[in-house]
């Protein structure tokens, strides 16, 4: 078995890589950085740091308009910097699969605010992957692909600083080829005019009852029981807090992989 | 600690801390390709390390264990403290369980603001951590260092202290260190493993 002790961040790099992506953009920030400076390491993959994460966006939405898997980075801050796009491009949709990595800084350790970039899935309806460890981080990164381009929209993963910059044991994979597919030519996908908008919003609102319930019946989704004296206690977590629940009490835990 | 400890259940915690460009992220990796190249152990690490490249402080948690959930340490946990610098190892010490292990750099690093603004660095650092509960063991990581080669090995020199305290056999250490350095400066990083383990064997047959 091939395992390596990687940083979440390193996690989400590999496991980008190996869903076949092409193009990788970022404007760094703590605790980001490391997922697009790993990604310039690997062949395949055109990686640059653009002018700010609007910019990064735009440069990984094109790349996935255009046919091929992208990927963006940024920090919490970053993501408000990127709003715009990110939340058209969720009425667009993509070709390529687009997958956009968030990372938090609850506890500030180089951040600048604490801020619960969750909303960010709330506010443009883009679904949101929550891995707890850096074998998580590596195997979300990759579904994240999949799931992009079975439900045409932008996936994002959320990281904190807990688990972007922890350590633990992964086991990885090989990269699948990934052609580059057809762009063809849509006005009515990708112009956000108020008469395309409004049914790219009806269609939005489908795609998100169908992730909706792929969601609930995917092992994104468990229950583990809960032993002795905190078997009738039950916590309700994801991502880092998961991991925090599990180790502060043998209570049962309802893990939501996915928001 | 023992191998025994690991198969009872017990999880060993230690907190490797310093300022930025110190070294310290090697060393936590030094410590954790020691316990898997060691076998049937666990071993999750966290980092802080935002601002390090301004002069901040860096913090790599480190737990090993035959099962390990957390990659970070609760506050107060801490079994062993490796400070590469005397102040963030007094910032440690509230962390460290009572009659916790604290391995301590004697380099100070003053930062720019400490001179300008209400804070002050506290000089006396060393003495402090020692009135308190810990087993603190004082090494001069960089006058070492020097003395072997160089002092930019202070850092494995601190490593080779520690390891004193761990189960893990010396060659497993060298392997690793073999991983996380150089090859053209693994002769004298063996040389500064070899000068910090004898450090730490003698404060620990003192202690």
């Amino acid at each position: 078995m091939d395992t390596h002790l990687m940083l979440g961040n390193e996690a989400v790099a590999r496991g980008a890589w190996e869903a076949g992506v092409q193009v990788a953009a970022a404007y760094p920030g703590t605790p980001s950085t490391e997922i697009v400076t790993d990604l310039a390491k690997y062949d395949g993959v055109y990686a640059e740091w653009s002018t700010n994460e609007k910019m990064a966006y735009e440069v990984a939405f094109g790349a996935a308009v255009g046919g091929v898997r992208a990927l963006t980075a940024m920090k919490s801050a970053g993501a408000g910097v990127a709003a715009d796009p990110l939340i058209s491009s969720v009425y667009t949709g993509i070709c390529g699969g687009l997958v956009i990595i968030v990372a938090g800084d609850p506890g500030m350790s180089g951040g600048m605010t604490e801020q619960d970039d969750r909303y960010f899935g709330r506010i443009s309806g883009m679904p949101m992957l929550e891995p707890a460890d850096s074998q998580e981080c590596h195997d979300f990164a990759r579904l994240a692909f999949e799931l992009s381009e079975t439900y045409d929209l932008p996936v994002m993963v959320r990281l904190s600083i807990q688990t972007a910059h922890q350590k633990s044991i992964v086991r990885v994979g090989e990269r699948v080829a990934v052609a580059r597919k057809d762009a063809g030519r849509h006005t009515d996908k990708y112009c956000l005019l108020p008469r395309f908008s409004r049914p790219l919003h009806a269609s939005l609102l489908e795609r998100i009852a169908g992730l909706r319930e792929y969601a609930e019946a995917s092992p994104l989704t468990r229950v583990e029981p809960g032993t002795g004296a905190f078997a009738r206690v039950g916590v309700i977590s994801s991502g880092a807090a998961y991991i925090s629940a599990k180790e502060a009490l043998p209570g049962a835990i309802l893990k939501a992989g996915a928001a | 600690m023992s191998g025994e400890h690991y198969a009872n259940g017990g999880v060993d915690d230690i907190m490797v801390v310093g300022v930025g460009g110190q070294g310290v992220i090697v060393a936590a990796a030094i410590i954790a390709d020691t316990v898997l190249l060691h076998g049937g152990l666990r071993v999750k690490l966290s980092e802080t390390r935002g601002m390090s490249q301004r002069g901040g402080s860096v913090h790599s948690h480190i737990r090993i264990g035959t099962t390990v959930v957390a990659p970070s340490i609760s506050p107060g946990e801490v079994d062993y403290v490796l400070a590469f610098e005397a102040a963030e190892g007094l910032r440690l010490a509230p962390s460290v369980v009572p009659g916790g292990v604290a391995i301590v750099n004697t380099q100070q690093i003053v930062p720019p603001l400490a001179s300008s603004t209400e804070s002050s660095y506290p000089f006396d650092a060393i003495d402090r951590m020692r009135d308190g509960s810990l087993h603190v063991t004082v090494v001069d990581g960089n006058a070492i260092a020097a003395a072997v080669d160089d002092v930019k090995v202070a850092g494995v020199v601190l490593v080779g202290a520690l390891s004193a305290h761990l189960p893990f056999a010396a060659e497993t250490w060298l392997e690793a260190i073999a991983r996380n350095v150089p090859a053209s400066w693994l002769q004298m990083n063996v040389a500064a493993f070899a000068a910090g383990r004898s450090v730490g064997s003698g404060e620990r047959g003192a202690a």
